[in-house]
């Protein structure tokens, strides 16, 4: 039941029926009603890894009611370190096991060591990413006694899996989603609207935008011998815009959904490529999964290891620097694997953390020599120029992100960074073109914007605001590519 | 709540017009809620373009299958489409269903044949059946894509070529009643005998270039002998011989510079074992080969379609009683000596 299904929109109209006509009076039953819901949503993907999902959620459960029941640091150190080893070891089992078999196969290769160890073809169970993390931000978070942990079974079961977020998040806190969970929620308009408007915008996003962008970028990628440079550029800016539209649209989707049932999820998306610089830009990408990733494992590295260390440099280098580069290196290296267990990802998130480590020794002797350049911080040229600098990297680091292995993204560097760069680009459909057209100009108008389709500033009487709203549906009818699967579904 | 139920069912309605406008028109008869556009407007309706006919037809065909079924079906490509399935009829005696689709591959061919057998007991098939398709795994499954869209319903609001075809019926509706055509209730129950749609209208030098072209194209790149289709058929065949199911094989006329062409590409030897392997299953008649009428280019409207006038020989050899065989090349599988 993928979200650009009509069966998607059936189902959710029944939850929102029974949500708040059926059971309204009550929060447990409205919390009920979405817990069951979230269990068909999830078991219409697979009803096998249905049980995975409610063995691992009811894990977690009883996990946080002994941290909360436990005062010895011994018991509670050992439970949160053996929720750890459920909670990563299922991730690791099922995402990486074939990864890391191969990789040792091959590793024993190089010194001549035959090795027939047999490897499981796993499928993944979908969302295992996702909620996985949710859940171990809970049991983290209890276990710091950030919150506390929740007594109400059905409630925790419902945060673990709400199904507009189960298979590619938003990733959610629990200290965020519980207590929305707890208090009976009353039906608002104005977030209803919002939500609908915001769902109506993500299908376009995905179906629109990113739909009609995958065949030129499949093309880009599964021809790169015999493109052009060009086209090969064009094939990895469209990626860019593909996978932007892809995601976001989904998180749209999914935010939309959760407001109809009075439920604010965090946002995951703030017009990325509009950011300033590579760390302004992980501020607006996935950023449930970036500030995930931030609290989770950045900040306790780099807090751990600056209560370590006393001097104030290290072989001439400041010690905060080299904090920075330990925390960032860990963070990506692990944000990299998180995305797959593929080299490919790794180096993306290589590209990335070096570049962020880069971005952070140069941030104040930069500031420094614009002063003495007497150049302003907001100087035009000196902002485009940092927006092309960092989209750059992006593009960089997407080629990687997309390509098969590391050797089909350097030939892809080959064959795109030749003479042929600077031809016009082939077989480009016009349609496309005037799509990612729209959807640039929409966005540069929207950017300071919660979400894109926040029309109401404009005060347009309702047949114009109508009217929008039919003239997307009937783009999604006409303009709606080739059905592609949401990218993200996959992680 | 009031307020938001109320401007999302007004915010509907243009959405539910939408759906009861396709609902009604139901281009390929799968509603039949009302019967407001005949079925001559619908097939007339389908068969403006090449693209909306091939799918299209299988989904019409598949439906009316549905409804009325035949035990006496004749499949093929737009060859057999193409046939004036009424002479056939009188000709015969007998009721045939004609399930020809443009752009009908093997596999679509093979697996509408188990469709139809699984709605009613055949009792004689007759199989259009061309070289030029008979390439390995060839040709993608329309059968297939019509029963997901018959699966899953969406598709009739949400696809544009099946939406469009639901509004271009309206507007040949339209143009009926303008013309004063019919807006008689007889009329829309009953409908006129089917009027013929070719598949390719007029000849057209560059149409007949380009698709000699692309044929050779197709058979440099893509010609391998196609063991899956012919196991397939033997599968078909060999079912008919255990349920007392006739089967014939037709294999249609093509101009003589496909078979020019195949010569070109070294194929010659392949078409030949192509038309044995036929030959060792069923009755066939073989009109591909160089003689008097595919000879004639102006018999052709391009090198895969003879006219009418070719065809009504076809039908009159094949499913006329006690009419002698002329143009044909008649072979039975116990002798495949030629009569």
């Amino acid at each position: 039941m993928p979200f650009t299904s009509i069966h998607f929109y059936i189902f959710l109209g029944l939850v929102f029926f029974f949500n708040w006509f059926v059971n309204f009076k009550k929060a447990s039953l409205q919390n009920l009603i979405l817990l069951i819901a979230g269990y068909i949503f999830y078991g219409f993907w697979s009803w096998h890894y249905l049980l995975i999902l409610i063995f691992i959620s009811l894990f977690n459960y009883v996990i946080g009611l002994l941290l909360q029941k436990f005062n010895s640091h011994f018991r509670r150190i050992s439970l949160f370190v053996l929720a750890l080893i459920i909670d990563i070891g299922s991730l690791a089992y099922f995402k990486y096991y074939h990864f890391f078999i191969k990789e040792f196969a091959a590793l024993l290769g190089v010194f001549g060591i035959s090795s027939h160890i047999s490897s499981l073809s796993l499928i993944l169970p979908v969302g295992i990413s996702f909620y996985i993390f949710l859940q171990i931000s809970y049991i983290t978070d209890v276990y710091r006694k950030k919150i506390i942990a929740s007594g109400n079974l059905k409630d925790t079961l419902l945060a673990f899996s709400f199904f507009p977020i189960i298979l590619a998040g938003p990733i959610q806190r629990p200290q965020l989603l519980l207590p929305q969970l707890k208090t009976k929620r009353v039906f608002s308009y104005s977030l209803a609207v919002e939500g609908l408007r915001q769902i109506l915008w993500g299908l376009f996003m995905k179906m629109v935008v990113a739909d009609n962008l995958a065949p030129v970028v499949n093309d880009a990628f599964k021809h790169y011998y015999s493109s052009t440079g060009s086209n090969l550029f064009i094939g990895v800016v469209f990626f860019a815009i593909q996978l932007y539209a892809d995601f976001a649209g989904y998180s749209e989707i999914a935010i939309g959904a959760s407001k109809l049932f009075g439920i604010h999820l965090i946002r995951n998306f703030s017009y990325p490529y509009f950011a300033k610089n590579i760390a302004d830009f992980w501020k607006r990408w996935h950023i449930s999964l970036t500030s995930w990733f931030r609290d989770y494992v950045f900040l306790p590295i780099a807090y751990s290891l600056s209560g370590k260390i006393r001097s104030e440099r290290i072989m001439f280098i400041s010690t905060e620097i080299l904090i920075y580069i330990a925390g960032i290196s860990v963070t990506w290296l692990l944000t990299g694997l998180w995305h797959g267990a593929n080299l490919t990802y790794i180096a993306w998130g290589a590209i990335h953390g070096f570049f962020l480590i880069v971005h952070q020794i140069v941030k104040k002797p930069k500031k420094k020599l614009l002063k003495k350049l007497h150049i302003k911080q907001g100087n035009v040229f000196i902002s485009i120029f940092e927006r092309l600098y960092m989209f750059c990297i992006i593009l960089t680091a997407w080629v990687f992100f997309r390509s098969d292995s590391i050797a089909l993204a350097f030939t892809y560097f080959r064959k795109m960074l030749n003479p042929s760069l600077f031809s016009i680009p082939k077989n480009i459909p016009l349609v496309t073109i005037v799509i990612v057209t729209v959807f640039f100009i929409i966005e540069v108008l929207q950017r300071n914007k919660q979400y894109t389709l926040q029309i109401d500033y404009l005060k347009l009487p309702r047949i114009l605001r109508w009217s929008i709203y039919y003239a997307i549906l009937i783009s999604l009818l006409y303009l709606g590519g080739h059905n592609q699967v949401f990218i993200y579904l996959q992680y | 709540m009031k307020v938001f139920i109320n401007k999302l069912f007004i915010f509907a309605i243009p959405i539910i017009l939408f759906v009861l406008l396709i609902i009604i028109s139901d281009p390929y008869n799968y509603f039949n809620v009302l019967k407001l556009i005949s079925d001559n407007t619908k097939k007339e309706s389908i068969g403006r373009s090449p693209e909306t006919m091939v799918l299209g037809s299988v989904l019409i065909k598949t439906h009316e299958y549905k409804k009325s079924p035949s035990p006496y079906l004749i499949l093929g490509d737009s060859r057999a489409y193409n046939l004036n399935t009424s002479h056939i009829n009188e000709i015969s005696g007998v009721k045939y269903f004609n399930m020809g689709i443009p752009g009908g591959n093997y596999r679509t061919l093979i697996n509408l044949f188990w469709f139809a057998n699984s709605k009613i007991k055949l009792k004689k098939v007759y199989i259009f059946i061309s070289f030029h398709n008979y390439i390995k795994s060839w040709g993608s499954d329309l059968f297939s894509e019509a029963v997901s869209v018959d699966k899953t319903i969406t598709p009739y609001f949400t696809r544009p070529l099946l939406v469009n075809q639901a509004f271009y019926n309206y507007t040949l509706f339209i143009k009926e009643i303008i013309s004063h055509k019919r807006f008689n209730p007889y009329k829309i129950s009953k409908n006129k005998p089917q009027k013929k749609v070719p598949f390719v209208r007029k000849e057209n030098k560059q149409l007949w270039d380009k698709r000699i072209n692309e044929q050779k194209d197709h058979f440099v790149h893509w010609y391998k002998r196609a063991d899956d289709y012919h196991d397939s058929i033997i599968k078909i065949s060999d079912y008919c011989k255990k349920n007392n199911i006739e089967v014939c094989f037709i294999i249609a006329p093509n101009h003589s510079d496909f078979h020019k062409l195949i010569k070109e590409v070294n194929l010659e030897s392949e078409m030949l074992k192509f038309k044995r392997d036929f030959c060792q299953l069923a009755e066939v008649f073989d009109y591909d080969y160089d003689n008097v009428y595919t000879l004639n280019r102006s018999l052709f409207s391009d090198i895969f379609h003879a006219n009418d006038s070719v065809y009504s020989i076809v039908c009159k050899e094949v499913w006329g009683k006690n009419q002698s065989i002329k143009f044909a090349i008649h072979s039975f599988p116990d002798s495949l000596k030629i009569k």
